[in-house]
């Protein structure tokens, strides 16, 4: 082997240990990192896609880049998940984008139910897990505007001037309010940053 | 129409893209515009990391098993899969004849930059190599190489035209304008403009959106959007005052324009 520094962090099983394994080549690194990831993965994913045959090939994609990419990850300058998640997220939004400009091409009449569909069903599908109330307490926090705004962009892949549009307020506002949000729950989760 | 018009400046404070980028709400021009400012802005750099973290502990809330059958076929697709080369040292200089692939020098690589999509990648890349590449513009503008013949060739023009592109949306005048939906973004210096479908109707198969740069005289074909998911250069200065328009033309593209505007923007 000619990977040392691979080999040195391959026993730690930290998320970044085996992120920097599978940097190194080692699938079965990889294989205990999707095990760990798949849930969290898949399930943004499908959130954001929400079809269901669109979303398991979004899941695939994003594995794969997961792979391809993972050596451009250095585990001094942010943690694993953080990374995985963006990369995740990236994609979802890419696919359901495309997605959407296929649809509107076909039908621009579904654009517009689709823009209307309710925002809050996320906070509805959280489960009792500690963490999750947590992370539930925090969005509560946030004024109305600011979690809208939030949960439109992260689980419905919208762009800013497309929640401005659907909530009808200003491009600027939109753009300030996620950021004073995402700051706001930051500080309310305690996020390292 | 009343284009609404904005530029990523001191006065805008680019800082307020932070939240919306880290939440990927950010159209992909404006990406490429935020992300060259990133590259020069410590306090961003490290805001929007923290706000990646935010957004990866959201995820946790929408937690979701796969299918069972996707383990077993995810793994043996990435046993097909080359890996990309790791980062080079921080001293190394990224150069534009490096691999497409290539990462940036790992001294940019914010963490919450590390992931992202090749071409913002590329494109930030070439951002920092503008100075150089002068010379290389100038070629373009020329319209020399651009439809010259041979593989190596047109990916050579490709890059070329990326790299331009790049210029164009990070020129310290670069304004965006908006209408429909869609973005111009213009550099008034370099007289050259940029534009990004957005949320426009994407053209069937059969036909093609057109950019048109109208002046007096008339409009004049600026050249076709090969792809709407992307960002596409006009391929003609745009002189200060013209207006640009985009028509859906038969594939190909034609002469002059055969149906209404989609979009007009009035520079």
């Amino acid at each position: 082997m000619t990977t040392p520094a691979h080999l040195r962090v391959v026993d730690d099983d930290s998320d970044e240990g085996l992120l920097v394994a599978t940097a190194g080549g080692d699938q079965e690194a990889f294989a205990r990192l999707y095990d760990r990831f798949a849930p969290r993965v898949f399930g943004l994913v499908r959130k954001v896609v929400r079809d269901p045959g669109l979303s398991q090939d979004t899941m695939q994609e994003v594995m794969t880049e997961l792979w391809r990419t993972s050596p451009r990850f250095d585990p001094d300058k942010g943690n694993a998940v953080s990374w995985i998640l963006t990369l995740a997220h990236r994609r979802a939004v890419d696919a359901v984008r495309r997605e959407q400009s296929a649809r509107d091409r076909a039908d621009t009449v579904g654009r517009q139910e689709d823009a209307a569909r309710p925002f809050d069903d996320v906070s509805e599908a959280v489960t009792m897990a500690d963490e999750h109330s947590q992370i539930r307490k925090a969005l509560d926090a946030l004024t109305d505007l600011q979690r809208q705004a939030i949960e439109l962009a992260y689980f419905q892949g919208m762009t800013y001037r497309e929640v401005a549009e659907n909530l009808g307020v200003p491009l600027g506002t939109i753009k300030t309010r996620m950021r004073d949000g995402m700051i706001r729950l930051r500080d309310t989760m305690g996020v390292a940053t | 129409m009343t284009p609404d018009n904005f530029t990523l400046d001191d006065t805008t404070t680019p800082h307020e893209f932070a939240g919306a980028y880290a939440l990927d709400a950010l159209p992909a021009d404006e990406v490429a515009i935020f992300e060259a400012h990133l590259a020069s802005c410590a306090d961003c750099t490290d805001e929007v990391a923290s706000l990646h973290d935010v957004a990866a502990t959201l995820a946790t809330l929408t937690s979701e098993e796969p299918p069972a059958a996707m383990r077993a076929s995810v793994l043996a697709a990435v046993m097909q899969v080359e890996q990309v080369a790791a980062p080079r040292a921080a001293t190394t200089t990224t150069t534009v004849s490096s691999a497409p692939t290539a990462a940036p020098a790992t001294a940019e690589a914010a963490p919450g930059n590390v992931v992202s999509l090749d071409e913002h990648r590329r494109l930030r890349r070439t951002t920092r190599l503008v100075t150089s590449l002068a010379a290389a513009l100038a070629l373009v503008l020329g319209g020399v190489g651009l439809w010259a013949n041979g593989l190596d060739t047109q990916l050579r023009s490709r890059d070329q035209a990326s790299e331009q592109l790049a210029s164009v949306l990070n020129a310290p005048d670069a304004r965006v304008l908006t209408a429909e939906g869609s973005n111009l973004v213009l550099s008034s210096s370099a007289q050259q403009a940029v534009f990004a479908a957005g949320s426009l109707d994407a053209p069937d198969s059969s036909s093609v959106l057109q950019m048109w740069v109208i002046d007096d005289s008339g409009p004049i074909s600026a050249g076709l959007v090969s792809d709407p998911g992307q960002p596409a250069l006009l391929d003609i200065p745009v002189p200060s005052g013209a207006a640009v328009g985009v028509t859906v033309e038969p594939a190909g593209g034609s002469d002059q324009p055969t149906t209404e505007p989609v979009v007009v923007f009035q520079t």
